[in-house]
């Protein structure tokens, strides 16, 4: 932020919510400093003529402090006020009643008094909580009181309001995303970027959407009808990918990790565990774009629909990938009461963005959720028949994918069977608080009220969840679909939209996208996709100054289009899809290609994945097929972050090792890929010579032609390679075995080899590996 | 520490190093995660969250022995006499636990050497939950290991080596499997990396065949020279790193090799250890864990698996298989211990001996069966050892009832456990954090306090 625009800042009062938020978001001290100096009330009067500063927002500028700093003992949580003087910062009320806040006064008010403290028994926080007040807090609690100490609630725990479109951004575009990246961009002094390449525009939406590079005659017809008419060929592209079966395998995964799907049971001898089915489920449902409320509302309830059919009860199974643990002298309550607690947690997390689990052991320490609110909320779940036994029963049998199979599904006990939910003392199951009585279902108090005509079950609460003025399920997913697109969310904590989650990034955009998600487009994932790509903020060009990656590098205001590395199964699928090897057989049992060294047994297990290890073709199935095996995970995929799916898993954090770089040079599955590309080249380009050799496998990969310097560097290597190779029949011949691929087209085995090894460096090429 | 405040951190440092490739002033979580923050810094691996210890460290790595299943601490360094006059006899009512995993006493007292805590306490009673708790501070999947915690405060010693690496014997998985040496939610880089005894050392470190460490090179090269030209286009910090840890990688796959091959060790030190090259052995796992130590590993892992002494047959007994593992062992860890001590590496590395639970005083006699000696899981006190930097040597910590059933003195939770072995490391574990899910999160779960008689 330069002078000029601290000025324009200083001169709109509304604009200064924005460039705090901007420096809390970004944390950058410089940044901070000067923000800090704009919040001091003689700032702006400093300026003759500009109108007076506007007050603090508690919502997006204290709240954050008091819950981070202050909440942890003088919060929700009874327990913990009653060690800490009984004093509690969440209520106006209370904390004016005991004088730590006097409105009006800071310097009367015992918390400034506290925070400015020098000694070491009276200053707040206590030098015991590591927890430390800079001096900007300080500032902004004590011109806070001044203000008055007005309390509001949580940003996300109110609905989503409707925000008039900024006028910035009109003359660039006029979609509702680009407006309010527009007004933004304006506080921050920043740009939008030109359109990308159409080469860059179709591989980005194709791996976005699909999780593949699109082919060398996409890319061409792209282009072609791009010059012809930009936007329409872009819609029609999006169009053409959004209907593709290969959506629902690429979204599915994102779906799976929140879902805990697995092919094992978990825990000591990790058995298999029968569930494919609702795998395959999840990418129909996501290809059919089943409604964002009703996919959700059969997962967790599907049988207590009425009338349920087949498909309804399957997907019940969202919460039977609860891990069951079958070691010797275990307590099967233990077990299903851990499950029970997994669901709920799991249950509040995708859907609502909140750290429920938290309320397990005590009241919620920053988050207004009570601890018999905790258990009121798992009696929902409760009342189900499976008991952690070895068969995962009860199990709904069905047909599928040309299979009789089974699934394990949520069935509730019938009434007279019905079992007590107490409060767990201390979150332990050895503890139920008799005293204070069985507990019924219940939602907590901060949310909508759970309607009266509702069932007091899991169809109930799948019902309240979706009730129209529920603040947090349409922004939590809003913000992770689009987190996937542009990199990183508005609220960056995607499992977390509670009080201690940062700030959103736009506020008015995520809260415009909640709305017409469950408005207008009644929940259509596709529809919401659609129009974050349709946007002119994601085909924006990804290149990025110097300037700017120094200004903004984890590129939160979009001055420039999304670049990040491929996912774990999106590396191995584009890997494989470029190559020419990949298998497109949807559905069925899982799949678990060639492992390294050998099978491993998990403890006192025998081989799970046993009849499902596969070679050849059968490999080479889309990832969303491999076996997930929860206690040896496959290695290539945990290298490159994907989860063990243990646990219900929101965000993977994304890595830049050398252990990736051993995969996709060294598994011998890449090897394979790198020959089935030098293999699909020569097969494409008869008779070719190197420069169209190489022309064909950028094209492949990459998406377009090698640039000059690119191709000399290709062009150099294989030739310096094939020579090499030459004289080396020996390592040409080991260079060039492939026990699974079909015998190459004529070819000296020394070209074969270098342009092996000339697609491996494609393969591996940053290019490649980024979208 | 969030993941923003640690790339802040991590960029902090960086700063003073100078500038990446392309002279930009900040670098991507994901770079400074796996960064090689080059020459400028005396190692070049991992970055490690901490600016610096909380406090000087008097360790500065880790040897981690995990005996799974659970060694029985009355048979080995918990001796009770009173049970040997009652071998046989029935057992009182007061001492069997409230909860167990099966259930019944017999001491027969193999030894095995150390300076050991004869009051740990655990929660949890069955192997995986035990485990998950004794590594990661809750009992269920889903938190860093205690090597990830390590790696993530301190980083790396190291620029060719992982700076947490696990090694197992015993041919199984630990019952928690993976998540006992993964990273949670923090950044995968933290992950232990596993030693394999078979093929590749490290996963996917050989070449393919026909493919020569020459030939590797020039790849590179001009995989560099590929990457060069995206970075100059596109700008992105991230194609820096890769282009620094396709680098790395190719350090590995000389380092790795060399380091964990102990065909060149002096017969006198094979001989020392009982390590044979080519088999997969404990005793092997305890020489590599002395040479990984000495090429700047920051956390060596071992697993051994084989102790879960139930009796239900000669292969799980007191009197065959637990005096079995005691010769596998005894022999490889005092000469892991005297190795360290004569190359000088004692007093900076903690080395750690642990089961996950103790076991019963009384009997197991699963299905009224006798006729092997065994004991059932107990979580209620059990025996570890650690030695090395910082500890006080020589001592016996803690101490358990007549019938090594209960703790009477001094009873050190594994919290406390995992507190102490921080604080040894120069980290105060309350101040160990990380944000997720909008808590700051660390390995002792918001409990344990470092055992001061303990500290040298």
């Amino acid at each position: 932020m330069n002078e000029q625009q601290i000025k324009k800042l200083s001169l709109g009062a509304a604009c200064l919510g924005l460039a705090a938020l901007a420096a809390a978001a970004l944390f950058i001290p410089s940044e901070k400093a000067k923000v800090a100096a704009l919040a001091k009330p003689d700032a702006a009067a400093a300026k003759p003529g500009a109108p007076a500063v506007a007050k603090l927002s508690f919502s997006r500028q204290i709240l954050p402090i008091l819950s981070d700093k202050c909440f942890e003992c003088h919060g929700p949580d009874e327990e913990a006020v009653a060690k800490s003087g009984h004093l509690r910062l969440d209520v106006r009320e209370a904390a004016v009643k005991k004088k730590a806040i006097v409105p009006g006064k800071p310097e009367e008010s015992e918390m400034i008094k506290r925070i400015s403290s020098k000694n070491p028994k009276q200053v707040m926080p206590t030098p015991a909580s590591h927890k430390v007040l800079t001096d900007e807090h300080k500032r902004l609690l004590s011109q806070w009181i001044a203000e008055g100490a007005e309390y509001s609630g949580h940003w996300a725990f109110a609905a989503p309001k409707k925000h008039p479109l900024p006028e910035a951004g009109k003359e660039w575009s006029a979609h509702p995303v680009d407006r309010f990246v527009a007004a933004a961009q304006e506080q921050q002094g920043l740009k939008h970027a030109p359109e990308a390449k159409p080469h860059e525009l179709i591989r980005r939406a194709t791996l976005d959407l699909i999780g593949l590079v699109p082919s060398p005659e996409e890319t061409a017809e792209f282009a072609k009808a791009h010059a012809a008419d930009a936007d329409k060929a872009w819609e029609q592209l999006v169009e053409r990918l959004l209907a593709d079966s290969r959506f629902g395998e690429r979204w599915a995964s994102w779906w799976l990790d929140m879902a805990r799907y697995a092919d094992t049971q978990g825990f000591e001898k990790d058995p298999y565990r029968e569930a494919w089915a609702y795998r395959d489920w999840v990418i129909a449902a996501l290809n059919r774009d089943l409604p964002f409320d009703q996919f959700s509302t059969w997962q967790l309830a599907g049988d207590l629909l009425p009338g349920a059919t087949e498909e309804q009860k399957l997907a019940t199974c969202f919460h039977r990938n609860t891990k069951t643990n079958d070691e010797g002298g275990t307590d099967n309550e233990e077990y299903r009461v851990q499950a029970v607690i997994d669901r709920t947690n799991a249950t509040m997390q995708v859907f609502n963005g909140l750290t429920w689990g938290c309320a397990q052991c005590h009241t919620h320490k920053y988050d207004p959720i009570k601890h018999e609110e905790y258990f009121r909320l798992l009696a929902f779940f409760n009342q189900t028949a499976d008991n952690d036994l070895p068969d995962d029963s009860p199990r709904m049998k069905l047909k599928a994918a040309g299979h009789d199979t089974s699934v394990p599904v949520m069935q509730e006990l019938p009434p007279e069977k019905s079992r007590p939910t107490y409060l767990f003392l201390g979150g332990s199951f050895l503890s139920p608080d008799k005293k204070r009585g069985v507990l019924a279902p219940g939602t907590p108090e901060f949310l909508p009220a759970f309607p009266k005509d509702f069932p007091q079950n899991r169809l109930g609460l799948a019902q309240w969840l979706f009730l129209p003025e529920q603040p947090l399920t349409a922004r939590v997913t809003v913000n992770r679909v689009w987190a996937r697109l542009f990199g990183r969310g508005i609220v960056t904590s995607l499992e977390d939209m509670g009080l201690q989650s940062p700030p959103p990034s736009h506020p008015e955009l995520l809260d415009h996208l909640a709305l017409s998600w469950s408005q207008e487009q009644k929940w259509s994932l596709k529809a919401l996709i659609k129009t974050l790509v349709m946007s002119r903020s994601y085909r924006q060009d990804a290149r990025a100054s110097k300037e700017l990656i120094e200004k903004d590098l984890y590129n939160t205001w979009l001055a420039r289009g999304p670049r990040q590395r491929l996912d774990a199964e999106a590396v191995r699928d584009a890997s494989l899809a470029a190559a020419g090897l990949l298998n497109p057989k949807m559905n069925g049992h899982p799949v678990l290609p060639p492992q390294p060294g050998g099978v491993d047994s998990s403890a006192f297990g025998g081989d799970a994945a046993g009849r499902f290890r596969k070679t050849g073709e059968e490999a080479r199935r889309r990832t969303v097929y491999t076996f997930i095996h929860r206690t040896n995970f496959a290695a290539a995929l945990s290298i490159f972050d994907a989860p063990n799916r243990e646990v219900c898993t929101i965000s993977r954090a994304p890595t830049n090792t050398p252990l990736q770089a051993l995969v996709t040079l060294n598994d011998p599955n890449y090897h394979e890929i790198a020959q089935g590309l030098a293999r699909r080249i020569l097969a494409e380009v008869p008779g070719g010579d190197d420069a169209a050799l190489l022309k064909r496998a950028a094209l492949l990969t990459l998406g377009r032609e090698p640039a000059a310097a690119e191709l000399k560097t290709l062009g150099d290597y294989v030739s310096a390679e094939t020579t090499r190779f030459a004289a080396s029949p020996a390592e040409a011949a080991a260079f060039n075995k492939a026990e699974f691929l079909p015998p190459p087209p004529a070819v000296s085995p020394e070209r074969l080899a270098a342009l092996t090894a000339t697609c491996s460096l494609l393969l591996n090429s940053d290019a490649f590996l980024n979208k | 520490m969030n993941p923003f405040q640690l790339q802040q951190q991590l960029f902090s440092r960086r700063a003073f190093l100078g500038s990446s490739a392309m002279g930009l002033g900040s670098l991507a979580l994901s770079s400074l995660l796996g960064q090689q923050l080059g020459a400028a810094e005396s190692h070049g691996g991992l970055a490690g969250a901490l600016p610096a210890p909380h406090f000087p460290a008097k360790a500065k790595r880790v040897i981690y022995l995990h005996m799974l299943g659970a060694p029985s601490q009355h048979d080995l360094l918990d001796h009770k006499p009173l049970l040997q006059t009652l071998d046989g006899k029935k057992a009182p009512r007061s001492i069997l636990p409230e909860r167990s995993a099966f259930l019944n006493s017999n001491p027969n007292p193999p030894l095995i050497l150390g300076s050991p805590i004869r009051s740990m306490v655990t929660d949890q009673f069955n192997h995986a939950p035990a485990e998950l708790l004794l590594h990661t501070g809750f009992p269920v999947q889903g938190r860093p290991s205690t090597g990830a915690w390590v790696t993530y405060g301190l980083g790396s010693e190291n620029s060719d080596l992982p700076a947490y690496m696990v090694l197992l014997s015993g041919s199984n998985l630990p019952a928690g499997g993976t998540a006992d040496f993964g990273a949670g939610f923090l950044p995968s880089v933290y992950q232990g990396v596993r030693a394999r005894s078979k093929g590749d050392p490290v996963l996917f470190l050989s070449n393919p065949e026909g493919m020569d460490r020459a030939g590797r090179r020039r790849h590179l090269d001009a995989l560099a020279a590929l990457n060069h030209e995206t970075l100059k286009d596109f700008g992105d910090p991230e194609t820096a790193t890769r282009i620094a840890q396709y680098e790395m990688a190719f350090r590995m796959q000389a380092s790795v090799p060399e380091v964990m091959d102990i065909s060149k060790e002096p017969q006198a030190v094979l001989d020392a250890y009982g390590a044979k090259p080519g088999a997969a052995s404990f005793a092997n796992n305890c020489l590599l864990a002395r040479k990984l130590c000495e090429s700047g590993v920051r956390f060596v892992q071992l697993f051994d698996w084989g102790w879960d002494s139930h009796g239900t047959g000669h292969h799980d007994d007191l009197e065959h298989s637990l005096v079995g593992k005691c010769r596998q062992t005894d022999q490889p860890i005092a000469a892991l211990l005297k190795d360290l001590e004569q190359r000088g590496l004692l007093e900076d590395t903690l080395v750690v001996w642990t089961g996950e639970f103790g076991r019963t005083a009384v009997m197991e006699a699963r299905n009224g069966n006798v006729t092997f000696k065994g004991r059932d899981h107990h979580p209620g006190c059990f025996t570890s050892w650690i030695a090395g930097g910082g500890v006080k040597a020589g001592t016996v910590y803690g101490q358990t009832d007549e019938w090594g059933q209960k703790v009477v003195e001094n009873p050190v939770h594994v919290y406390d456990f995992q507190a102490t072995l921080l604080h040894l490391l120069g980290m105060d574990h309350t101040r160990l954090t990380y944000r997720f899910q909008g808590l700051d999160f660390r390995l002792t779960n918001f409990r344990g306090n470092v055992v001061k008689g303990l500290l040298a």
